[in-house]
């Protein structure tokens, strides 16, 4: 299974004066388990191409395929493609509208036509891989707090069981105890779920931390693409767009430079610490 | 889909019509609208028409983006014609069937009507194209001043209007949202029976209430906080102020009324 992009050219507002070029020849494809991290600058265009992924925005030119079918064919079943290739908004936790959690849940699975047993058990397990306790499935979703309100909005989507997930700034404007919820809630469905996943971001300690591939793109483009190692060992270039490396990069850099012979390949805290531990003890030996 | 509704969006293209007081196009506006309703003849609209093409030519709004302005009044336009076709009374008969009947008079009246509704909506589209909501409300409260002396609340109702005009556009963006969102959710808006339309409609109302609320109470705070009290003593950065070439076009809207008027009721 895959989203494979094809040449795909995005414009605003074609044909008037507020004509934009939001994405230019972009090609991509998502293989089946990836987990894929797009990061850039705001107005850079990830909620636009993000938004092709399941047929949303229609490209002035250029394809979407899944699996091999083009999505914007006469007769492609768009509701089957979305119940497939499930898509976070920015700040879902918006679009809530039901009287209770678990109504709202079932919205999804109640759409796309499942049965009514079905619809109840995948919302429930929503619910519950979203960490929702059980108390709250009755309460009005707009009683809940911003962390649990957005959590409950993920499992509206999780309830229709997509193999893609992609969720746009899933933890902008969380405290750091509601974005590791959703960041480790996210990586459980990669490892053990088997969901593929698009996460977009503009912070890159989140994204380097699991992401097994990156994209960045600058100015409606990708800018590079490429393991995280790759992308950040490219990071003057990165800076040149206003993006950095995380800090966990930059840190082993100059304790190179210092003399120390570090592994500058690792990228995250805690593979750093162990890889400093690690030479310590080399040393003391 | 929403992005069809034009009524009311700004069109910026720097032409002299845009430069002008808005309360000249505001009086414009409203005088044509006065105009096309006293013609008892064609030979009036003419007259109409080319003022108005003209005015929308060194607009230099497209003529495409003002007609898609008429789309979503399309329906009522028809009906207006419809009824006037069908039920005005008459001797000069032309077509009968049981109740029904089209007279000449009503043939007449209903082509009036139409064209009265395709002039009202593009010559008040071109005054919202070529005017920011701010500049138009800035207009219509200094137009209305003198009110003030009869203790009608002139300034709130314009901030009124003005805070009313600025969240169209932010709504629609979020109407726009919450329908991809719903969608990706496999809300459906052709197909299904009445009930799931009737959800789907729902998803996106409630969510859209909710925000608009919000929104509100966040404003009223910001003001709040920024001591809002009021029109009184208050000044503005950039007062309107008359310039040659509004007193030009005031000459111009006057022709024109003074023509038109005279061509359509007495020739």
């Amino acid at each position: 299974m895959s989203i494979e992009v094809r040449n795909l050219n995005y414009i605003y507002n074609e044909g008037t004066v507020f004509e934009k070029q939001g994405l230019r020849n972009i090609n991509l494809t998502i293989e089946d388990g990836e987990f894929i991290g797009i990061i850039g600058h705001t107005g850079s265009g990830k909620s636009t191409l993000i938004q092709h992924f399941n047929g949303l925005n229609k490209p002035s030119s250029g394809t979407v395929l899944y699996n091999g079918d083009d999505i914007y064919k006469k007769g492609f079943s768009k509701k089957q493609l979305r119940s497939k290739v499930g898509l976070v908004f920015q700040y879902p936790e918006y679009q809530l509208f039901e009287t209770t959690v678990l109504n709202d849940v079932k919205f999804g699975p109640k759409n796309i036509g499942l049965s009514e047993e079905d619809i109840d058990n995948n919302a429930r397990d929503a619910l519950e891989m979203a960490g929702i306790p059980k108390e709250m499935y009755n309460v009005s979703p707009l009683e809940l707090s911003g962390g649990e309100k957005r959590r409950v909005a993920i499992a509206g989507v999780l309830a229709m069981k997509p193999k893609f997930l992609i969720l746009d700034e899933p933890t902008a404007g969380l405290d750091p105890g509601g974005k590791n919820e959703i960041l480790s809630l996210i990586d459980n469905l990669h490892k053990k779920d088997g969901v593929t996943i698009v996460l977009v971001s503009h912070s890159m300690e989140d994204v380097a931390k699991y992401a097994t591939r990156l994209v960045v793109m600058n100015d409606g483009e990708i800018f590079i693409s490429g393991t995280p190692g790759e992308v950040f060992k490219k990071y003057r270039e990165l800076e040149k767009i206003g993006l950095s490396a995380p800090q966990t990069v930059y840190f082993l850099k100059e304790l190179k430079n210092l003399g120390y012979d570090v592994n500058t390949d690792i990228i995250t805290p805690d593979e750093a610490v162990r890889e400093i531990v690690k030479k310590i003890h080399v040393k003391r030996i | 889909m929403l992005r069809d509704i034009t009524i009311g969006q700004y069109y910026p293209t720097g032409s002299i019509i845009h430069k002008l007081d808005p309360r000249v196009k505001l009086a414009g506006t409203f005088l044509f609208i006065i105009s096309i309703f006293t013609f008892e003849n064609f030979l009036g609209y003419v007259v109409s028409l080319i003022y108005l093409g003209t005015v929308i030519f060194i607009s230099g709004v497209p003529l495409k983006y003002i007609l898609k302005g008429v789309k979503p009044i399309i329906f009522l336009i028809v009906f207006t014609a419809a009824i006037h076709l069908f039920f005005t009374s008459g001797d000069d008969v032309l077509w009968k069937f049981y109740a029904l009947k089209i007279t000449f008079t009503g043939l007449k009246k209903a082509a009036f009507m139409v064209i009265r509704l395709l002039f009202l909506i593009t010559g008040s589209s071109i005054m919202t194209y070529t005017t920011t909501p701010n500049r138009l409300t800035e207009g219509i409260e200094k137009s209305f001043g003198p009110l003030k002396k009869l203790h009608i609340p002139v300034h709130e109702f314009a901030l009124m209007m003005s805070l009313a005009l600025r969240f169209i556009p932010i709504l629609m963006e979020e109407a726009d949202k919450i329908i991809k969102a719903q969608s990706s959710r496999g809300a459906d808006f052709e197909e299904g029976n009445i009930f799931k339309k009737i959800s789907v409609v729902v998803s996106i109302l409630i969510p859209l209430l909710v925000s608009a609320m919000e929104r509100a109470r966040d404003l009223a705070l910001a003001m709040d906080a920024r001591c809002y009290h009021g029109g009184e003593g208050r000044t503005k950065m950039k007062p309107l102020r008359y310039t040659e070439k509004d007193y030009i076009s005031y000459c111009i809207i006057f022709v024109y009324m003074v023509s038109s008027v005279a061509i359509g009721r007495f020739i």
